[in-house]
């Protein structure tokens, strides 16, 4: 009880603290998408003459709503599972000063992010509802367990990478390289039909096979499903995330609990 | 009686890595070689219970392993072996104002600061208007604390932290910080909650507020207990322990380049000494081998606290120039009713050219001094023993002259 305070209370100063003394505050955190939104759709649909996938059924043909419901998920995840990371390293002076369970940190962490990310989505869904499709709204309700998978999946990550970089702090630097990389390896600017039409394999693999392991295609199908194609996510899709948040907590959670007592003779 | 603190065979190592490795890579290559660190206990097998609603002190010099053990108590380190068993709400002030952040309002960081000690958003309501009528921030609360000075800071902390009521306290000297008001009245907060009932585990330096705040003391050298037992018993050990310590340094000074050869503390009648009782005199004798003089010399004499501030600078300038050629020459500075609070000190010994400008011979620390630790009776009567005044009002009296061997007091 005390705890959940504790941790909402941490998240909201990390959120004030970032946004104080600029006079845009909150809407920073609106224009960062917002721009890369737009570069992208920019790049592609100008440039590139990219193919406008088609949200089936909704219809929707613009390309930056299609972006915009994988790149608003996406950031969330980067900028999260980066800040957990360095979560124990960023508050070491609390930390050595007051016990405080430590799963604290990275989770007070990640829901500061996750508010932003509940903002940025809310957004989305007025745009989406207001200027497009005003039955984008019944969809809602499905968004919750996607959200609630996902937030899991990135603690568990977070839960593992955390104390993992409070003994070596190369960790953060790798996952900043590694989130790009997964970027692109992630069907968030292109649909995944752009792989599965064309049939390639590695290895005698088909790629779309390799794809499916990578668990945030399942969060990236979940969120698309229902905010562009405006349908609900495919069983398949909630078993993929239920699956990767599962995995993602179990790792997370026994790693930490094998690394926690040796974060502060390391930090 | 019941304990609320146990601890059996508590022992935590650190690892000295002989060159630091926090990278990936040096990790990986390491793996090949055979590690290479040595392992430091900072406690070793330390056992003792603490019974609830005893007021415990922790003493021991620097690095015996003090901060650790109360480390190790509030669980911010976890003992490498030995369990710790902890019976009650334990709160730790091991730093005022622990997660202050200085771009927020006063009143936030109390509701910041409280949650991290362990209060609910209601509990914090309840007490918020005493928090801040006691550290008398009324007019300034809703600014950043980064416009606060350091004296606002630790009363917020200190009054945030003491509306805990814990069952168990544990205290790093954090009460000997900012000016005599707040002093007076933290110690007066200390008292309330320990008439309340509470356990409280203090670590201090400060020996007088050892002595008036505790009934029972553990004193810790290199790590393990030295002594535990009546807050007198083990202070008077620790005392005749720092004796035994600053014996075994006596120096033979002639021995490291220079023209100082002894140094002693005598009492006024001529006893060496290593202790002294708040203002009581003394002298401090020096014995000068003046053939290895190379110029005309004057003596002066530096008086440090354990934590290397200087409280005072004596020179015999005006009084007394040591000419080259004259055999040992004993001289001897009489420091008379000196305004210093209870503490570890050190004076440190230097000869200078006459015009002070070089440096002709030095000893640091020659002289260890321990103010106030004899644990006799209460011989003097301390109004508020938590207020220590460690200013230095003037220059004590300082008469170097030349002293005929023996020294003897005027």
């Amino acid at each position: 009880m005390r705890l959940r305070e504790l941790v909402m209370n941490l998240a909201l100063k990390q959120l004030r603290s970032s946004y104080k003394n600029s006079v845009l505050g909150f809407g920073w955190s609106m224009i960062s998408p917002v721009i890369t939104i737009g570069v992208y759709a920019a790049v592609f649909s100008l440039i590139l003459k990219g193919r406008a996938a088609v949200g089936d059924p909704s219809g929707l043909t613009s390309y930056g709503l299609f972006l915009a419901a994988g790149i608003i998920p996406w950031q969330f995840t980067q900028v999260a599972i980066t800040a957990e990371t360095s979560s124990y390293v960023s508050n070491q002076a609390l930390i050595r000063k007051v016990y405080l369970p430590r799963w604290v940190f990275p989770t007070s962490t990640l829901i500061a992010s996750f508010i932003e990310f509940l903002i940025e989505l809310a957004a989305l869904i007025v745009i989406l509802g207001v200027f497009w499709q005003a039955w984008a709204v019944l969809w809602i309700p499905l968004l919750i367990p996607v959200l609630a998978l996902h937030f899991l999946f990135v603690l568990g990550l977070g839960l593992a990478l955390a104390p993992l970089n409070a003994l070596y702090r190369d960790v953060e630097h790798v996952v900043t390289l590694f989130t790009r990389l997964w970027f692109w390896l992630t069907p968030i600017i292109y649909p995944l039909s752009l792989i599965a039409d064309e049939n390639r394999e590695i290895w005698g693999i088909p790629v779309e096979t390799i794809y499916k392991l990578n668990p945030m295609l399942w969060f990236i199908l979940g969120y698309r499903a229902l905010l562009f194609d405006l349908r609900a996510p495919a069983l398949t899709d909630f078993a993929g995330m239920a699956v990767s948040a599962a995995l993602a907590m179990l790792i997370g959670v026994i790693a930490h609990s094998r690394l926690q007592d040796s974060i502060v003779d390391r930090i | 009686m019941e304990s609320a603190i146990r601890l059996s065979h508590v022992t935590k190592t650190f690892r000295l890595e002989h060159a630091q490795q926090t990278s990936l890579k040096e990790a990986i290559v390491k793996l090949k070689r055979r590690r290479s660190y040595e392992e430091f206990r900072a406690l070793d097998d330390v056992s003792f219970d603490v019974d609830r609603g005893s007021v415990l002190g922790l003493v021991g010099p620097n690095g015996s392993g003090k901060s650790t053990l109360l480390k190790c108590l509030s669980r911010i380190l976890t003992p490498s072996e030995g369990s710790i068993e902890v019976h009650g709400r334990l709160a730790a002030l091991l730093e005022l104002g622990t997660g202050f952040h200085p771009e927020l309002s006063g009143r936030d960081n109390i509701y910041m600061n409280g949650s991290i000690l362990g209060l609910s958003k209601r509990e914090i309501d309840r007490r918020y208007d005493d928090i801040v009528a006691w550290s008398e921030l009324e007019r300034f609360i809703d600014n950043p604390i980064k416009t606060y000075s350091s004296g606002m800071v630790v009363r917020l902390g200190f009054s945030v932290a003491t509306t805990l009521d814990p069952e168990i306290l544990l205290v790093d000297e954090v009460l000997s910080v900012g000016d005599m008001n707040f002093r007076r009245k933290s110690a007066d907060k200390m008292r309330s909650l320990i008439s309340s009932g509470a356990t409280i585990v203090i670590v201090a330096h400060d020996l007088s507020a050892v002595r008036s705040m505790c009934d029972t003391a553990v004193s810790l050298e290199h790590g393990r207990v030295r002594a535990i037992g009546d807050v007198e018993y083990v202070l008077d050990d620790y005392r005749t322990r720092m004796h035994e310590l600053s014996d075994s340094n006596e120096s033979d000074l002639s021995a490291s380049l220079g023209a100082v050869k002894s140094t002693k503390l005598l009492d006024l009648d001529g006893r060496p000494i290593v202790a002294a009782d708040v203002r009581q005199s003394f002298r401090l004798a020096v014995t000068v081998a003046t053939d290895k003089l190379s110029e005309p010399a004057v003596l002066a004499a530096t008086l440090r606290a354990t934590d290397t501030s200087v409280l005072a600078y004596v020179s015999s300038a005006e009084v007394l120039v040591l000419e080259p050629g004259n055999g040992d020459i004993d001289v001897t500075l009489a420091v008379d009713d000196p305004p210093i609070g209870d503490g570890l000190y050190t004076w440190t010994l230097a000869l200078r050219s006459v015009d002070g400008r070089r440096l002709l011979d030095r000893h640091d620390s020659a002289i260890d001094l321990a103010i106030g630790v004899q644990s006799t009776t209460a011989t003097q009567a301390r109004s508020v023993p938590m207020v220590i005044d460690t200013k230095w009002h003037h220059q004590p009296a300082a008469a170097p002259r030349r002293a005929v061997n023996p020294v003897s007091p005027r």
